[in-house]
């Protein structure tokens, strides 16, 4: 079930009205609604793959009794790995089985040795990474003694499965959301007005932007070979407002609705474009995946508490393995590779922290260093989103080659279809601008004139219904 | 949370049963009245054809059909009688963006339905019809609930989604009020796109000199083919038509439609539709051929001139006046 469907759209107010009104206030039937809700929601994509999720909810679950309750440190331990071997193999087998028997085969290959293999015809379960990532973040916390564990199973089940957050996140940490799901939910009108008011933004961010320009970056990718330039330039911004609509609108969506039933979910942007360096982007982009990385990948490994060499290595490794979380291709980890290499001045000459306040605080436009930061920062984001998207990265370079050619300097295609699309990007950047301080673009002050903000709300549906595109499904579902 | 709920209520719900009371007086698509020739919808060519086959079919008894995409506008139904056995009766049997699983949908309910079918053609797009990521619930191509299986009330609602665009429902409001109807720039008979006559038509082809050919935009140099569409579920809808007009002892040809992109058909898919339907009964104009090398040929990028559906029907029916698709 798609956020940006009419099935939501009947299911979500479904579950709001028994939510409230029927379970009358008991959180404990609150969380059993929310879990059949969440397991229904789920199964609309595909109910086989239910089993897998409860499974690993179990798995995660028992685990995380077990490893609080072991007399010795070696059973301790003997639980852990057993969560993390089979959670990991999941993965392994749904996400990467193809691509290691390939890309292992063609090793084998380069030294003469023609290696049979059969691959696997899996289909990914959606949201295997996110959920994977909310157990093994669980149990990974109950191991380091920084939890104990939830010995409800529903109030577990509902911490990994929540709908909002069930298929493309934010990735929750126990110590955040737990504690929300195990207590009594006051219903706050502010906060469930907020929700919807994230809710309409992201849907704005997905169906206007993201859909729009997926028709132009789907073509202009697909013929790279016969684009010129400048239509290729297009086609990779397009792209990059895109994937971040898309993503950051599924995100708003989530957290909006998880308003409506009292709970907060992490940040997971916060208008990473407007950012001075790369580093301030990753602090500002796809959060909760970034912070998971630090914290139970970086951090473990030593951080940069070892010197230079060491939180170089670190460095290479999380962003290797971020991109190598996103997918089984080697896109993905060139994309991890590039924005590793484009940290790294701002690591060695401790400057990657620099920029930790939002651009131009207290004033209403940037100076020309902050625009000239910006620009270079986003023109290299651009560059990596080429990588990754492009389906080798022999057609990424090509595609980066063709750009830097004399005919980046011709008139684009689809000049005209786009200037609508180009219209709505510019909005969307004025907005989050003067909003960058806010949580999320359309938080407005509550006791504003309900009128004037009647308007604006209506003003969104309407572009919405008149100017969005065909709704395709999120990006961040195939990871 | 009263007061959060009438707010939600006056905000969505009320807005809401006000669209859906214009939608359902002003029927903006025409599916919701009985079907009327004095006042149709073009937006669903699939809707409107199957609609017209229903009315008509019980005095014309057709046997013979077009089925294809948009494409199908460029074959006109009455050059291709002049070919037919006597007798027959000829539909042209099309949906926006038909794809195989449309068509044989259709094939399907007639075979079902016991109507008889003597001769066919079916177009194929490159790479329309073996799209497999195409989603069939947009206004203008979802399928008829008839060969869909859909609910009326589920194929409404994707109408009534299409109808919330705010320019729609001026229009609906707008069109109903001044009574203004399309007219019908179809053949009420044989469904053919913009009936022509045909006697004017041969003496004088038509050329679209109105149409702006710069937008034509640059062919690429090369022959490119297109990547391989037709897998085993498609092979499988291919092998079930080739049965059903095997069992009618139909006459049929399967026509690659030629575009202007001159996008060849994939060697492998071609392979297959020869190996299904045969050789003999397999005609692809796609491609770098004289058909697709001249801009005036089309009306736009993908859509033939009735000129070129001529050379089509001539070249499948009558070696004699087939036509040499060598590029000058």
């Amino acid at each position: 079930m798609l956020f940006n469907s009419i099935d939501f759209a009947i299911f979500l107010p479904i579950v709001f009205l028994l939510y409230w009104f029927v379970t009358k206030g008991n959180f404990k039937l609150q969380n059993i609604l929310l879990l059949v809700a969440s397991y229904f929601f789920y199964g609309c994509w595909d109910w086989r793959f239910l089993f897998l999720l409860i499974f690993s909810t179990g798995l995660d679950y028992f685990t995380g009794l077990k490893m609080f309750d072991a007399s010795s440190s070696g059973m301790k331990k003997f639980w852990f790995w057993l969560s993390i071997s089979v959670n990991l193999g999941f993965l392994g087998v749904f996400k990467y089985y193809n691509f290691f028997m390939a890309s292992f085969a063609e090793a084998l290959s380069h030294v003469g040795v023609q290696a049979n293999y059969s691959t696997l015809k899996v289909i990914l379960p959606v949201g295997i990474s996110f959920y994977t990532f909310h157990g093994l973040s669980y149990v990974i916390d109950i191991y380091k003694d920084r939890i104990k564990p939830e010995r409800n199973f529903i109030h577990y089940s509902v911490f990994v499965c929540f709908f909002p957050l069930l298929v493309a996140g934010p990735i929750e940490r126990a110590t955040h959301l737990l504690p929300q799901i195990t207590r009594k939910r006051e219903f706050d009108y502010d906060k469930a007005v907020d929700g919807l008011r994230q809710i309409l933004w992201g849907l704005f961010k997905k169906i206007v932007i993201a859909d729009n320009c997926a028709t132009y970056v789907n073509d202009i990718f697909a013929n790279y070979q016969t684009q010129t330039g400048s239509t290729l330039l297009i086609g990779a911004v397009f792209f990059t407002f895109q994937i971040y609509c898309d993503f950051s609108g599924y995100s708003d969506i989530a957290l909006g609705t998880a308003r409506l039933f009292g709970i907060e979910l992490l940040r997971n942007f916060a208008f990473p474009y407007f950012s001075r360096d790369i580093a301030e982007f990753w602090r500002r982009w796809h959060i909760s995946l970034t912070t998971w990385f630090r914290d139970y990948v970086y951090i473990p490994l030593g951080g940069s508490r070892g010197g230079k060499w060491q939180a170089i290595r670190n460095t290479f490794i999380i962003f290797l393995v971020s991109g190598f979380w996103h997918g089984a291709n080697w896109t993905f980890i060139a994309w991890g590779g590039y924005h590793a290499v484009l940290f790294m001045p701002l690591l060695l000459l401790q400057k990657n922290r620099r920029n930790t306040d939002m651009v131009a605080k207290g004033r209403i436009l940037p100076n020309l260093k902050e625009i000239f930061q910006i620009s270079i920062t986003f023109m290299l984001v651009v560059l990596g989103w080429i990588i990754f998207r492009a389906e080798t990265i022999g057609i990424s370079l090509l595609y980066i080659k063709t750009i830097l050619s004399k005919s980046l300097f011709t008139l684009p295609h689809y000049v005209v279809g786009m200037s609508k699309t180009v219209l709505f990007i510019g909005l969307l950047l004025l907005v989050e601008w003067f909003q960058r301080d806010k949580k999320h673009a359309l938080e407005l002050n509550v006791t504003g004139n309900k009128y004037l903000k009647w308007t604006i709300y209506y003003s969104i549906v309407l572009i919405i219904l008149e100017f969005g595109a065909y709704s395709q499904s999120f990006i961040y579902f195939q990871f | 949370m009263k007061r959060f709920i009438l707010n939600f209520v006056l905000f969505t719900v009320v807005p809401l049963l006000v669209l859906v009371l214009v939608y359902l007086i002003t029927d903006p698509f025409k599916t919701i009245k009985p079907f009327d020739l004095k006042n149709v919808s073009t937006v669903n060519r699939d809707y409107l054809s199957t609609e017209l086959f229903l009315k008509n079919n019980k005095i014309y008894h057709y046997d013979s059909f077009i089925f294809g995409s948009s494409r199908g506008c460029g074959l006109n139904t009455y050059l291709w009688k002049s070919y037919l056995p006597k007798g027959s009766q000829q539909f042209l049997f099309q949906a926006w963006c038909e794809t195989i699983t449309g068509i044989y949908q259709k094939i399907d309910y007639l075979d079902k339905h016991n109507q008889r079918i003597r001769n066919v053609i079916i177009l194929i797009d490159v790479p329309g019809t073996f799209l497999t990521n195409q989603e069939p619930h947009e206004v203008m191509t979802i399928k008829h609930p008839l060969f869909s299986g859909m609910s009326w009330l589920k194929y409404q609602s994707y109408l009534f989604r299409a109808f919330l665009q705010p320019s729609e429902v001026i229009k609906s409001i707008s069109d109903y009020t001044l009574g203004k109807r399309i007219p019908v720039n179809f053949d009420t008979i044989s469904n053919d796109w913009e009936s022509t006559n045909i006697d004017s038509w041969q003496k004088q082809p038509m050329q679209n000199s109105s149409l702006d050919k710069s937008k034509f935009g640059i062919k690429p140099k090369d022959e490119t083919f297109s990547t391989p569409q037709i897998n085993e579920s498609f092979e499988k809808i291919l092998e079930n038509i080739y049965l059903m007009l095997k069992k009618h002892h139909a006459s049929y040809k399967i026509v690659v439609s030629p575009a202007y992109d001159q996008v060849h058909i994939n060697v492998a898919d071609l392979h297959i539709i020869s190996s299904i339907f045969g050789a003999e009964n397999v005609y692809n104009f796609s491609g770098k051929n004289k058909l697709t090398t001249d801009k005036y040929n089309f009306m736009d990028l993908n859509h033939f001139d009735l000129n070129v559906g001529w050379e089509i029907i001539n070249t499948c029916y009558d070696k004699s006046k087939s036509v040499d698709l060598k590029c000058k």
